[in-house]
Order: structure tokens, then sequence, then C-alpha cells
């Protein structure tokens, strides 16, 4: 068996165990975790047609209200929008690194990379909204990727106004999307023009909601409740949160959220969204230095007086690509919200870092298989120690803590 | 995602709207399927979600004979040949056998049961008045219910239960030497 398959054969360990951690035990804990009860009470409001009282837009808590239809007003109701969508992330990222790095290796690196990360995993068990946020984002990135005609690029354009309708911070996946039609040049570069159907599509769907809740749904009132929200948001900025931890020291992992914790006669079950530390490593060292490494490389083609030849400018545009998805997502945090910033924020921007990593994984891949083999072993050993408390599988405390070894990373 | 049909002016799309569309309602079908038809919440009692009905426990309680009378549930509901020894309105219901009376117990491990034939077991075995003692008993897990209220002490109040709890007799029950 070369050091290739036995890859393979990881990464498929990887996508299992991504979903058995993803279901098991799903329903626990049986009362409300973390931030769940401000959205599934909401979600539940859209059924029986009462205003929402949540501060985000509509979107995401429409989708948790699908859960709620079939499995009604519990925690698995509430909780079954995260798993689908962060189940559907897993071929969303597939896709991506597939059609982003123009290699199917590359999209099974990133799948099975988001499968067995417990950042993922965290907010695919928790009626939260933030999986399926990046879900969309990721999405929006993907359809403005593959698009060839216009028409594929509005596609892109309604996604992205879907995202921006779970949270308003999904708008920004529109600066990574307009970079990958207009560099990849796969669909007419006019169509970016096409992107302003996002804010249309976003005021769309709030209208329909406003107006399904009985609530005024004309633009007056409309804009009135935006306004209101925008400054609540800003407010938000001078509030304290013991969990709160600033945008910079995601990269670091600095402060991951438990975001569900249940005792279990003498033990407890966690799931954390500490991610999985060599994907945390890998991916934030290669969106730092993949920009930094074009720019040396174009510089010193530059010195030399000569121009980068097309196939080496071709090949850095994924990758760039990638490197600008996460900083475009990351950049609302950075300015306006004062230390009202959470670790989940972070998590759609994660989600291009790991589509970097998958792209770079594949490609080193073809020139160092042990190298890369090796780094896929080390990952399957995290994941697997991390495994009990990213999935909510009984332990004592101290057993937690042991995977949970910073005061920060502990409930 | 490729709607715009023809594929490859640029290459492989790697994906269709269609298939795309497909995948994400398979995979809700899937867990549909998974949650739904398994009946993964009927089955598994919400505070000992691994015991489900039809198996056997090994449990071990530390109780005192005192708790013969002290532990109750107060409940209107028939499980099968299980009762509470009170109505819901508190008043006492006549069992015609103890060993089908359902009490509210935690085992060593904190895990809240509500167990039927505990005492009718250990008649000839039980220590004295005031002396706490620890016994293992298989337990049946027969029922799952929420539909209970429970009292831990001989004039306590009756509090009901929020999340559903595992009810069934105990059986084999020793004390340990």
């Amino acid at each position: 068996m070369t050091s290739r398959q036995t890859t393979t054969a990881l990464l498929c360990g990887f996508v299992l165990l991504g979903i058995v951690l993803r279901i098991h035990a799903l329903a626990e804990p049986y009362l409300f975790t973390f931030d769940e009860e401000l959205f599934a009470r909401n979600a539940h409001r859209y059924l029986i047609r009462l205003q929402d009282l949540n501060d985000h837009p509509p979107a995401g808590k429409v989708f948790i209200a699908l859960g709620l239809i079939l499995f009604g007003y519990g925690s698995l109701g509430w909780r079954f929008a995260s798993l689908w969508f962060g189940i559907y992330t897993i071929a969303i990222g597939y896709w991506l690194g597939s059609a982003l790095f123009r290699d199917r290796r590359a999209g099974f690196f990133v799948g099975a990379f988001m499968a067995a990360d417990g950042f993922f995993i965290a907010y695919s068990r928790a009626g939260l909204m933030d999986g399926v946020l990046t879900c969309f984002v990721l999405a929006t990135m993907l359809a403005a990727v593959v698009a060839r005609r216009p028409r594929g690029v509005a596609v892109a354009a309604v996604l992205g106004g879907v995202a921006m309708s779970v949270k308003w911070s999904g708008a920004f996946t529109v600066f990574p999307a307009v970079a990958a039609v207009w560099t990849l040049g796969r669909a007419p570069k006019w169509s970016v023009l096409l992107f302003a159907l996002v804010p249309l599509v976003h005021l769309a769907i709030w209208t329909a909601a406003l107006a399904w809740t009985g609530q005024p749904a004309d633009p007056a009132s409309l804009f009135k409740v935006m306004h209101d929200l925008f400054w609540h948001h800003v407010e938000l900025g001078k509030h304290h949160n013991g969990l709160a931890s600033p945008w910079y020291s995601w990269i670091y992992l600095y402060h991951p959220i438990v975001t569900k914790l249940s005792s279990h006669g003498l033990g407890a079950r966690y799931s954390s969204s500490v991610g999985n530390l060599a994907f945390a490593v890998a991916s934030a060292l290669l969106v730092l230095g993949a920009p930094l490494a074009a720019l040396v490389l174009a510089t010193l083609a530059w010195l030399k007086k000569k121009a980068p030849n097309a196939g080496a400018r071709a090949e850095w545009k994924p990758y760039l690509l990638c490197a600008f998805g996460w900083l475009a997502m990351l950049s609302p945090w950075t300015v306006g919200r004062g230390e009202f910033t959470f670790h989940y924020h972070y998590l759609p921007s994660y989600g291009f870092a790991v589509v970097l990593l998958g792209g770079a994984a594949a490609r080193l891949e073809r020139v160092r298989a042990n190298a890369v083999f090796g780094f896929v072993l080390a990952s399957a050993v995290i994941a697997l120690y991390f495994a009990p408390v990213w999935g909510e599988y009984t332990v004592s405390e101290a057993a937690a803590n042991r995977r949970l070894v910073f005061k920060n990373w502990q409930p | 995602m490729d709607v715009g049909g023809k594929a490859n002016e640029g290459g492989e799309p790697f994906v269709t709207l269609e298939r795309a569309v497909l995948v994400f309602l398979l995979i809700g079908f899937v867990l549909w399927l998974i949650f739904g038809v398994l009946g993964y919440e009927k089955g598994h009692p919400q505070l000992t979600d691994s015991w489900a009905i039809g198996t056997v426990r090994l449990v071990e309680i530390s109780v005192v004979p005192e708790d013969r009378d002290a532990l109750a549930c107060a409940s209107d509901s028939a499980f099968g040949s299980l009762r509470c020894r009170y109505h819901a309105d508190e008043t006492t219901i006549d069992p015609a056998n103890e060993r089908d009376v359902i009490q509210p117990m935690n085992t060593v491990k904190n895990e809240l049961l509500l167990g039927a034939g505990l005492w009718s077991d250990l008649e000839s075995s039980l220590p004295e008045k005031g002396h706490r003692f620890t016994v293992a008993c298989n337990f049946h897990v027969e029922v799952v219910t929420r539909s209970a209220s429970l009292r831990w002490a001989p004039h306590g109040t009756f509090a009901p239960l929020v999340l559903t709890a595992a009810a069934g007799h105990l059986t084999d029950c020793v004390i340990p030497k």
C-alpha cells in the first residue's frame, strides 16, 4: 500500500468519523444550551406567526424552524438544521476544493479536513446559526467559482443574499465571490454586476418574514427594523462578556467555546469548538504565508524585469482567493464591535483557510506524498484524541481537561 | 451550480446546481430517516439516553430502609403493570402488588430511574432502620415516561419530572458483602 493510498484510507476515515461525531447524541442535553434559546424560541415564533424578537435577520431561524416542523419543539428539532447544513458543508467543501484547484483530490482533502475538525463539528451539533451561515458562505463561493454564465453568477448572488439573511456578516462573502468571477475569468466579467442582487434578496427575505409574522412590511418599516438592529449591534460592542475574545486571537485558538455541556452520571458530555490542532496551525500558517510568498515571488520577478508566467499566476490564484476569502470574512470583526466578538465569528473565515489547506495538501502530495501522509496521520491521532470532547461522549472532568488543556478552553 | 448548462467552456464544473440541490435533499432525507423512522427519542429516556427500552442494566443504588415509604411518585398513568403509589392529585393508590410500585431512585453514578420491586426482593435481608446500604440490581428498562411527579422525603412535595426517565422492574437485588 503506497502512502497515497494510506492517506486516502485515512481521509475516508475522517469523513466517517466526522459524520458519526456530528450525529452522536445530538439531542443531548434536552434543554437549551449556550445561545440556542435565542434562536429556537424565535424559530418557533415563525411557525406560530409571531414577531421575531431576535437580533439577527430571519433566514437562520427559518431553517431552524424546518427542524421543529420535522421533530417538534425539542432539542432534536432545534438542532436538526445545524446537523443537516453541517454535513452538507462537507460536500460543499469537496466541490469547492475540486473546482477551485481543478483537482478532485484537493476537494477530497478539503471535505475530509472539514469533517474531522471540532470547530465544524461543534456548530453542527448545536441549535446555533454559525454552521448554517458557513455553509451558505462557502456555497456562494462555490457557485461563483463554477459559474460559466451570468445565470451561474446570479445563483451565487442569491446564495450570498441568503448568507446575509442568516447573519449580516454573511454579506462579506460577496468580496471573494466577486474576486473569483473576475480573476478566474470563467464567466463574463460584467456579470459581477449581478452581485447587486445580494441586498435585494436580503430585503426580499426580510420583507417576506415581516409579512408572514404580521408585522408592517413596507420599505420604511423594514428600514426602521434594520436601522434599530444595526445600532443595537454597535451598542453591543460596549458590553463585556466572559466568553468574548478579540479577532486576532481566534487564529491561535485562544478561546474556543464549549457550546454544549451536560452532566451524565459521574461524568459529563462536552461539545467543544476547539478545532483540529493540525488543521488550525497549518491553515493559519498557509493563509498568512500564501499572500506573502506570492508577494515575494512577484517582487523578485519584477526586480528581474520578468513578468511571472501565466502558468505560475494561474496556480497561485486559488490560494490567493482562499486567503482573500479568509480575510474578507474576518474583516467585519476587526472594526466596530469593540470587545463583543467571539470565537464562533471565525468559523466562515476558517472555512476558507481549510479550503486553502486542502488545496495545498493535494499539491504537495504530488511531490512529497510521505510528508502529506505524516500530516494526515498526525491529524487523525489528534481527531481521535479530541473526539470525546467534540462529539459529547461521556468523560470525567479530568479526562476532558486533559484535552481542553488551557483554562480558556474549559467551560 | 453551473446553471449555464454546457460545462466546459472553462473546464469541468465539478458540480451542477441540480446535483448540489439533490445531495442537500438526500442528506436531509437520510437524517430524517435516522432520527424520525428509527424513533431514537421515543426509545431512549432523556435522563439516561444510553438505556434503551428492552435492555437490562446492572445498577447500584444507595438507600436507607426508610426510603421504602419516603421515595414515591404520583401519576394517573399506568405503565404496563407498573404504577406510582399516588394519583396525580396525591391521593393514595392501593397497589395489588408492591413489586409493581415504582419509586424514584438515584444510582451511585447519579442516574435517576423509576424502579419497582427493590424492597420485595430484599425483604429477608433488609438492614436495620437508619443504616444506609448499597444494593446492586438488574434494572429492566420497560417504559420511558415524563408523566409523573417525584417525592424524595416522607412528607415532601411532589415535583414534576422535567425530562423523560426510564421506569421498570428491579430484580436479582443483592447487597454486596
